[in-house]
């Protein structure tokens, strides 16, 4: 399958985090829309790897739901056979620390705040497959050289909405409510 | 060894007639099917069902699988004891068990040796085993879950970690092929659910073999409780 990036989706800030959370040197808005758009309905699962979705949801976590030190990372697939389109072959996530724990049972961190919580932004539109989320958590441990026990989904339509789901390794006994 | 449970096959449902053979899939083997024959007293109620106990193609297949069931043809069975050897001893049989009819209970009128010659080949449920259902099934089972039908909560399975009087299910299960795609908004559907009754929607896949360290994997899927 050809890899195809249009240049408009040419990602501008593959440096470092800082410097891609800086709200300054992002073209987020303006005539892009409309193309992003048509291009988005065009190719759904392309947008797992749009980098602007990683922006989009970042922003959706800084400014709605008040997370912080939030930052953008580009990790390298260890199985891009699992993707049919990768950005370069690699996934974008965003890392970032809730304002609270996101489980009753979770532990604080040693300053008593919640711990850092990797989110792999996504379209609505798109499939998934076990073969892909296996290909996500063993990327992702590569990266961080720690296991991984839980990733959040960060899923955006085209209505603004974002919706966030956990996404957990192996078998965990269910949510207490409360 | 105890002898095998009789699994009947009738009209493409897995039926087992025999209650203690129902209490030892239970307790034993931790399969409780569905009771779904109506009580002769009470034909009309629902609530409570008696024999004959459904089970589901998934537990009949692991039930043979592990050698502990077989499965008869009944279709077979009937044609066989009405064809065979001319000298109306099944009339003979029908008759003689009729005479004595006090209540509706089904005559017996089969032999054991007729019935083993209805018993299906292990090879009968051999497409079951392939399946996603029963791989995500087995690999449950093997993990001391009780699991129920899924169509409650628009998924294969319910999981139980235990005897499904005595607990709520964990899961909404569905099992998938290794590269199967599902669409992202059957996560968002079922994982809310999933969490607004208390469980988790839980998917899984075998690994093919090759260079990772296990065969199975699994994951579950909450909403975030928030967004």
């Amino acid at each position: 399958m050809a890899h195809h990036q249009p240049p408009l989706h040419q990602p501008s800030f593959r440096t470092s985090p800082t410097h891609v959370g800086s709200s300054k040197s992002r073209p987020m808005y303006g005539s892009r829309g409309l193309a992003d758009r048509a291009y988005n309905a065009a190719n759904p699962q392309n947008n797992l790897i749009n980098s602007d979705l990683a922006h989009r949801v970042k922003r959706n976590l800084d400014l709605q739901h008040l997370w912080t030190e939030l930052s953008i990372h580009r990790v390298p697939v260890l199985a891009p056979d699992a993707f049919e389109f990768l950005d370069g072959g690699e996934l974008v996530f965003v890392l970032g620390r809730p304002a609270d724990r996101l489980y009753a049972t979770d532990e604080y961190d040693e300053d008593g705040l919640p711990v850092h919580e990797w989110i792999l932004p996504v379209r609505t539109e798109s499939t998934w497959s076990i073969q892909r989320t296996v290909a996500v958590f063993e990327s992702l441990e590569a990266y961080t050289r720690a296991p991984v026990k839980r990733v959040l989904m960060g899923m955006y339509t085209d209505d603004s909405t974002v919706v966030y789901y956990f996404v957990h390794k192996g078998l965990i006994k269910p949510r207490k409510h409360g | 060894m105890p002898a095998p449970v009789d699994i009947s096959y009738v009209d493409g449902e897995y039926l087992v007639f025999d209650i203690d053979a129902v209490k030892a899939l239970r307790n034993e083997h931790h399969i409780s099917g569905i009771l779904v024959g109506t009580l002769p007293q009470v034909p009309q109620q629902s609530v409570f069902l008696g024999l004959p106990l459904q089970l589901m193609p998934e537990e009949a297949a692991l039930l043979v699988h592990f050698g502990v069931a077989r499965v008869l043809d009944e279709q077979a069975s009937h044609d066989l004891i009405l064809s065979e050897d001319g000298d109306d001893s099944a009339k003979d049989r029908i008759t003689a068990a009729e005479s004595g009819l006090q209540t509706f209970v089904t005559p017996a009128v089969t032999q054991p040796s007729d019935r083993a010659e209805a018993t299906l080949p292990e090879s009968s449920i051999a497409p079951i085993l392939d399946t996603p259902r029963f791989q995500v099934y087995k690999y449950l089972h093997g993990k001391g879950f009780f699991l129920s039908p899924g169509l409650r909560f628009g998924s294969q399975f319910l999981a139980y970690p235990g005897d499904p009087l005595r607990y709520h299910s964990h899961y909404l299960v569905r099992g998938l092929a290794w590269d199967e795609d599902f669409a992202l908004l059957d996560l968002i559907g079922s994982g809310r659910l999933g969490t607004g009754v208390k469980k988790a929607w839980m998917i899984g896949g075998r690994v093919p073999a090759g260079a990772r360290r296990e065969d199975y994997a699994s994951f579950c899927v909450e909403w975030a409780g928030f967004g």
